[in-house]
């Protein structure tokens, strides 16, 4: 792009040129003027040595194509000059979504959705479990999502905060526990497996008794006790 | 009893949740082991070992330190809770394959009839057979009602001597592979569960 300054400056040049070559070169007309697309300078040449190769000021070879212009890659921030309408891909990083500021990323291991930067260099932080491998995020694949999907990732996700663990614990029936837990958006199972495990229960005991898998209970179980760790309340290691 | 129900992400598991009952009980029993150890000792691969450690790792039933795996606190808390424990006895009338094993599951024998389900299970899970005993009223019992305490003494002694308690089930599974013999032993301990 051209700001207002350049272009007067490079008007007034051409101006002059235009003007010189009225007067001197008037007579045979050898030679014609020359703009470059990219950064506005202006020269004259004969016109009978052809077109010029590359332009005397910036160097580009593309000076008179149309839409010739400096692009950055977002991704690897590399700048270059394109005369194409859309280039396919970075020719530095050979990204393919050079184009696009952010991106969106879906978290492969809780679901979560959410747009990145996603530059070179970068890990990639989910906002539910962290950084993330390369493995365990998928990039611009986010599809439309059912009623189900977002019923089951609802479901899966143990949403505690200390707020709620100190409401829970200053109620002394397993029901009103549950029932506290419940309304704070947990689902019956997730409600029941925190009180269980709250008043002692053992992992193996909670999944007999409630005919889960010990991973589902281990799943609600962490979010409980990685909180109360960091209260300061409890410890397992 | 299911352990790890499915997986999130990756390659199908190879092992299964009688496996990480095994590494958990070779790991306790063990006290340390280094993961070459666990893989020796079970016959699994190093990448399945590596996988159940993970997962152990992230529940908090073992540590992984640069002098070995060890189980925590809360990881014994927890595989106790199991109350399956394996015992070394051994009966050719009852079990017909070289290698053995016994496992006893405590308190279930009420919800044993007559051992058919449990020996399927194990058929099932690769044995060549299973016997089931269960404790009641102080008797060593083979369901439905064979009182081994008076009809084979000497094998009851035998039993006893495994620490069975009142209300407990003793199964032995035989299978041609020793290392087999353990983790269809505790296949049927975690589903009789």
């Amino acid at each position: 792009m051209i700001d207002e300054k350049d272009y007067q400056i490079g008007m007034l040049r051409l101006e002059r040129i235009v003007e010189r070559n009225r007067t001197v070169h008037d007579a045979d007309d050898r030679w014609c003027v020359n703009e470059c697309k990219l950064c506005g300078y202006i020269w004259n040449a004969e016109s009978g040595s052809g077109r010029p190769k590359v332009c005397p000021m910036c160097r580009s070879s593309l000076w008179d194509r149309p839409n010739v212009r400096k692009v950055m890659c977002y991704r690897c921030g590399h700048e270059w000059v394109t005369s194409s309408e859309s280039p396919m891909m970075c020719p530095s990083c050979k990204s393919r979504r050079w184009k696009s500021e952010l991106l969106p990323l879906e978290c492969c291991r809780c679901g979560s959705c959410w747009e990145d930067t996603f530059k070179k260099g970068i890990p990639v932080t989910c906002p539910e479990c962290g950084v993330l491998k390369p493995n365990q995020y998928r990039v611009g694949r986010i599809h439309k999502k059912t009623l189900r999907d977002v019923t089951e990732h609802r479901n899966n996700r143990v949403s505690l905060d200390e707020g709620i663990l100190r409401e829970m614990w200053g109620i002394d029936e397993d029901l009103f526990r549950a029932i506290c837990l419940r309304n704070h958006g947990l689902t019956s199972e997730q409600a029941d497996i925190i009180v269980r495990f709250d008043r002692g229960e053992s992992v193996p005991d909670i999944a007999s008794g409630m005919s889960v898998s010990v991973s589902t209970v281990m799943d609600v179980v962490l979010p409980y006790m990685r909180l109360c760790e960091s209260m300061g309340v409890r410890t397992w290691s | 009893m299911e352990l790890i129900n499915e997986n999130n992400y990756g390659p199908m598991a190879r092992y299964t949740d009688a496996h990480i009952f095994l590494v958990l009980d070779i790991i306790q029993r063990r006290g340390r082991i280094s993961r070459k150890g666990l893989v020796e000792e079970t016959g699994l691969g190093e990448g399945s070992i590596r996988g159940m450690l993970k997962v152990l790792k992230e529940w908090k039933w073992v540590e992984v330190k640069q002098n070995g795996i060890h189980i925590t606190a809360f990881g014994k808390q927890s595989f106790d809770s199991f109350r399956l424990r394996y015992v070394d006895i051994y009966n050719e009338k009852y079990a017909v394959s070289r290698y053995q094993q016994g496992i006893i599951v405590e308190d279930v024998a009420d919800s044993i009839t007559n051992g058919m389900a449990q020996r399927d299970l194990a058929i099932k899970n690769g044995a060549d057979g299973a016997a089931i005993f269960v404790m009641r009223g102080g008797r060593i019992i083979f369901p439905e009602s064979w009182d081994i305490d008076e009809k084979d003494p000497e094998f009851a002694k035998k039993i006893r001597a495994t620490g069975i308690k009142d209300g407990d089930a003793l199964v032995i599974v035989d299978t041609k592979d020793p290392d087999e013999a353990r983790v269809v032993a505790a296949a049927v301990g975690l589903a009789m569960r």
